[in-house]
């Protein structure tokens, strides 16, 4: 059975349709890469996912139930977890204490004691370990990004939303990313990764779906979704795009 | 000591006292409005309806004083919960709150005029005498005489104050609402549930005016319009001491009152309840200038 399951999910903003009906499906333990112009709908997909607002029309089904009306904690006691396009961390924690957050919260509730221990051990996995007491103003991009990721790890999800965590790194971080995503994903998590560099996301993607103006493009094996004409037009239809 | 030493000392031990029973009732007043947004005028009428009750109970029904607590705590609890859920499902913002409250402030003062009628109503005949008779302090305070509702005061504050600054830092609750307080979209994402939070948050408060009215019921005469009085105390302190933190809020208040005291001892009385505000209005002025953070700190402290 499927992890995920979206059907036909529509949200209007005002006039404007962010989603027309999008379908996408998501299998356990499976990397899943969601690519698209910028606009084109990914992130608002990510928030529909994740509860963080209502859709208008269609479903989202997680592992079997119905989650189209329930409250983004309530999908986060599920296993869904997100990142966020630009880093949210809570200023006034450490960041021993952003990520200890998602555990005493999350799908365990573990105790607050033994939730800084987890956060603790998952922060040294992330080699962010000396950074573990640091007001999250001491981080840099790569840093918050990578907070983001512990954070949304220590909910023990089993879906994880990852929306371009890996954008505005250099070459050397996107690969150190790339490997931690492939990481998470062994471990048993399913991972849905929103990516605007098509290469970086094609690479480790064990199928890939493309939006364009809110709607399904194509889906399938990477390699052939990014060779399909309807992808390179989306894409040369882009000026900020970079499909190389 | 001279009988001036004296009559100073006397009046900033009475006032510092004075001082906790006003830090108690601004507990749930700074906690709401720096933490939940809700700035809660009706927490001080609620803390005069507690009194009203333990009032009641112990003249009427004949509890023991302390043993009112069992009663009023818990219901007074509920009752909070169940105003906090209204004022989350009508999704209240800070200025509406302060416009709702302010209005149930009014009404509070007529429906206690209405059970309880408009004269004053002491419980001092029926005490027991260890909660009447003056105490002095040990040496070398030993011409300090104060009363034990007084006491009780001061220990109904730090066990409150110091039992809310704990549990803010080191408990689940106070962990989720600090992550609610500063970003509630993420703290639901993590998993934080921000109705139930708020809910209890607001419980708590009201629990602790329970507390306070059963100390002011046992510390002086009740009349209706007290919290009239009590509410620039309240309100000052909680700016003072920083919106969100207890122990500020009752620093604050003794501070405010030990001055306010002091001036009734060499001044006019009749200034007395001016300083509070102008000690405000100080803050105000001068708040800006020393933090740059301007008036939008009003809207409640990280
Ligand atoms: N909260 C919002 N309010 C109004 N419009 C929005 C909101 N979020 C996204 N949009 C619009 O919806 C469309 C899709 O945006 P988004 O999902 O962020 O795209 P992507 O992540 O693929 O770049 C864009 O036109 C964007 O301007
Ligand atoms: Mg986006």
């Amino acid at each position: 059975m499927s992890l995920l399951r979206c059907e036909g999910v529509t949200k209007y903003f005002g006039g404007l349709r962010a989603l027309d009906g999008v379908d996408l499906v998501v299998d356990p333990g499976e990397i899943v890469g969601l690519v698209g112009p910028n606009g084109s709908g990914k992130t608002t997909l990510m928030n529909a996912i994740s509860g963080t607002f209502g859709i208008n029309a269609g479903r989202v089904e997680f592992d079997g139930t119905d989650v189209t009306g329930m409250r983004p904690h309530q999908r986060a006691h599920l296993g869904i977890a997100r990142t966020f396009q630009i880093p949210k961390p809570l200023p006034s924690l450490s960041v021993i204490d952003n990520v200890a957050l998602a555990y005493t919260f999350g799908r365990d509730q573990v105790p607050m004691g033994r939730a800084r221990q987890l956060a603790g051990d998952l922060l040294a996995e992330l080699e962010l370990a000396g950074k573990a007491l640091a007001p999250v103003a001491h981080l840099n991009l790569h840093e918050r990004k990578l907070l983001g990721i512990a954070r949304a790890l220590g909910l023990e999800p089993r879906l994880l939303l990852l929306d371009e965590v890996l954008a505005g790194l250099n070459p050397t971080e996107v690969d150190l990313g790339l490997a931690m995503i492939t990481a998470v994903r062994d471990r048993g998590v399913a991972v849905i990764y929103i990516e605007h560099n098509v290469k970086a996301v094609t690479s480790i993607s064990d199928r890939l779906y493309v939006l364009n103006r809110g709607t399904n493009l194509v889906d399938g094996n990477p390699r052939d979704v990014v060779a399909d004409e309807r992808v390179v037009a989306a894409y040369l239809g882009d000026a900020h795009a970079d499909p190389a | 000591m001279s009988p001036m030493q004296v009559a100073v000392l006397q009046t900033i031990v009475s006032g510092a006292l004075l001082g906790t029973l006003f830090g108690t009732i601004a507990l749930g007043v700074t906690v709401k409005w720096g933490l939940l947004g809700i700035a809660d005028f009706f927490h001080v009428s609620l803390t005069l309806f507690g009194a009203y009750v333990t009032y009641s109970l112990v003249s009427v029904a004949g509890l023991h004083p302390l043993a009112t607590l069992l009663v009023t705590v818990p219901s007074f609890f509920l009752l909070g919960m169940a105003l906090q859920w209204i004022f989350v499902r009508l999704e209240v913002k800070l200025f509406t709150s302060l416009l709702v409250t302010f209005g149930l402030f009014v009404v509070a003062e007529s429906v206690i005029t209405l059970l309880w009628s408009a004269d004053t109503l002491t419980l001092r005949p029926v005490l027991p005498e260890w909660l009447t008779a003056p105490v002095a302090l040990p040496w070398p305070l030993q011409q300090v005489r104060v009363l034990p509702p007084d006491l009780l005061a001061l220990v109904a504050a730090i066990v409150l104050i110091g039992t809310t600054t704990w549990a803010l830092r080191a408990t689940r609750l106070g962990r989720g609402l600090h992550a609610m307080h500063q970003d509630p979209g993420i703290a639901e994402v993590f998993g934080v549930r921000l109705t139930r939070t708020a809910v209890l948050v607001a419980g708590f408060a009201a629990g602790t005016a329970a507390v306070a009215g059963m100390v002011v019921a046992l510390k002086m005469p009740l009349s209706p319009h007290l919290p009239l009085h009590w509410l620039g105390v309240v309100v000052v302190s909680s700016l003072l001491g920083g919106l969100g933190r207890p122990l500020g809020a009752l620093i604050a208040a003794v501070f405010l009152m030990i001055v306010q005291n002091l001036w009734a001892l060499f001044y006019s009385p009749s200034w007395a309840p001016v300083i509070a505000f102008s000690f405000l209005l100080l803050y105000l002025v001068l708040q800006p200038l020393l933090t740059g953070r301007g008036l939008r700190s009003l809207g409640g402290a990280a």
